[in-house]
């Protein structure tokens, strides 16, 4: 199986002024068993910069996108969101970050017995404070 | 591919998992919308089971007492075998398993449904901790939820005892409930009633465990509603073992 091979970058609206990476990759690794997904994948993105990861089918791109928003644990290597490493954070410590943070997943992943005002609602409900 | 676990490597995970469960469950923001609604998914949607088992029960237990006891010239102490074999054991237990069977599928296949089309890693990317609002407040309410739910059966069980015994020989439910109570206290009630509190949290934590670390789609949905009906009974019964053997020591 080919990890990811090939990342477009589109040029936003990137600050120029050299300020620190907002996310940053470092050398990650991830396996399932004896297959090996992600091999030393290592990227940053800064403030107002659009990153589009391409790749065939099972190259790992869900994976990466799980390990960044903390969903699963690399084997090695870092996932630094405004410089803070997130692989070591407790959940309510990852969920501070991930309040900043939104996700769409490929299936949908609606609450099934909820309604569709319900599902919006969700996360501001168990936000308010 | 799905991939059975080491009972090793299932024990510790347990651990891990139970411990997650607990440090959520103590930490704010407390989910009690949730644990509400499990209240009355797992203990009023459960009573009408549970109270029809309990009634069958003290039936049977009626019908086998009063034909072993006459044999032995004891048929005086029907009342008091109906009332201390339900109020100890057959009340307990049946609640037990009845709800490990209604709850524990119901939890196991509820979340393992929800694992596998990714509502719970949706739960976990809207920064919300799902053991605090998915496994916590169900293991809390099977654990509330089995002494009443014990309570019921045994009412049940003792009524329809009376209804059995009252068919054959009349007697009334006066005599009954003074005959059947004469000699007991508080301690044959109340161990065996919230003993099944551990029952409970058996239910819950096998149930919530099965379900959350689902794999294998629809296949692993019906693998792990089999599995928590399946272990929680088990472990509730080895549990009455060595809950009854404790309540023998601590109130004699």
């Amino acid at each position: 199986m080919d990890t990811i091979d090939q990342v477009a970058m589109k040029q936003g609206e990137a600050e120029e002024d050299g300020s620190a990476p907002v996310l940053t990759v470092e050398d990650l690794h991830k396996s399932f068993g004896s297959q090996k997904v992600l091999n030393g994948i290592s990227l940053a993105v800064k403030r107002g910069e659009t990153l589009a990861v391409l790749g065939r089918s099972s190259t790992g791109k869900s994976v990466l996108l799980r390990l960044v928003v903390g969903l699963e644990k690399p084997d090695s290597g870092s996932v630094r969101i405004h410089g803070q490493d997130i692989a070591g954070l407790a959940l309510d410590q990852l969920g501070a970050i991930r309040k900043k943070m939104g996700f769409l997943f490929q299936h949908s992943a609606l609450y099934d017995s909820l309604t569709v005002e319900q599902n919006v609602a969700f996360p501001l409900q168990h936000h308010k404070s | 591919m799905y991939h059975p676990m080491e009972p090793k490597e299932l024990s510790s995970d347990l651990g891990i998992f139970f411990w997650r469960v607990v440090r959520a469950a103590v930490t704010p923001p407390f989910e009690f919308r949730e644990l509400f609604r499990q209240l009355d998914e797992i203990g009023s949607k459960s009573l009408p089971l549970v109270a029809l088992a309990g009634a069958a029960t003290g039936v049977v237990l009626s019908l086998e007492a009063r034909y072993s006891l006459t044999r032995f010239g004891a048929k005086s102490l029907l009342p008091a075998a109906i009332v201390f074999s339900v109020i100890h054991e057959t009340g307990p237990i049946i609640t037990g398993l009845v709800v490990s069977g209604r709850a524990g599928a119901g939890i196991g296949a509820e979340l393992a449904s929800m694992k596998v089309t990714e509502q719970i890693d949706a739960i976990e990317a809207s920064a919300v901790n799902s053991y605090r609002l998915l496994a916590a407040t169900r293991i809390l309410a099977c654990i509330l939820m089995l002494p009443l739910l014990t309570l019921a059966a045994d009412f049940c069980g003792l009524v329809m005892g009376w209804v059995t015994q009252a068919l054959v020989e009349p007697v009334s439910l006066h005599q009954f409930i003074n005959a059947g109570f004469n000699g007991a206290d508080f301690n044959d009630f109340l161990p065996p009633t919230f003993k099944t509190a551990v029952f409970g949290l058996i239910i819950g934590l096998i149930a919530c465990f099965q379900g959350m670390r689902t794999q294998g789609g629809a296949a692993g949905v019906g693998r792990a509603a089999t599995s928590s009906v399946v272990l929680s009974s088990l472990f509730v019964i080895l549990a009455d073992v060595v809950l009854v053997k404790l309540i023998i020591i601590f109130f004699p």
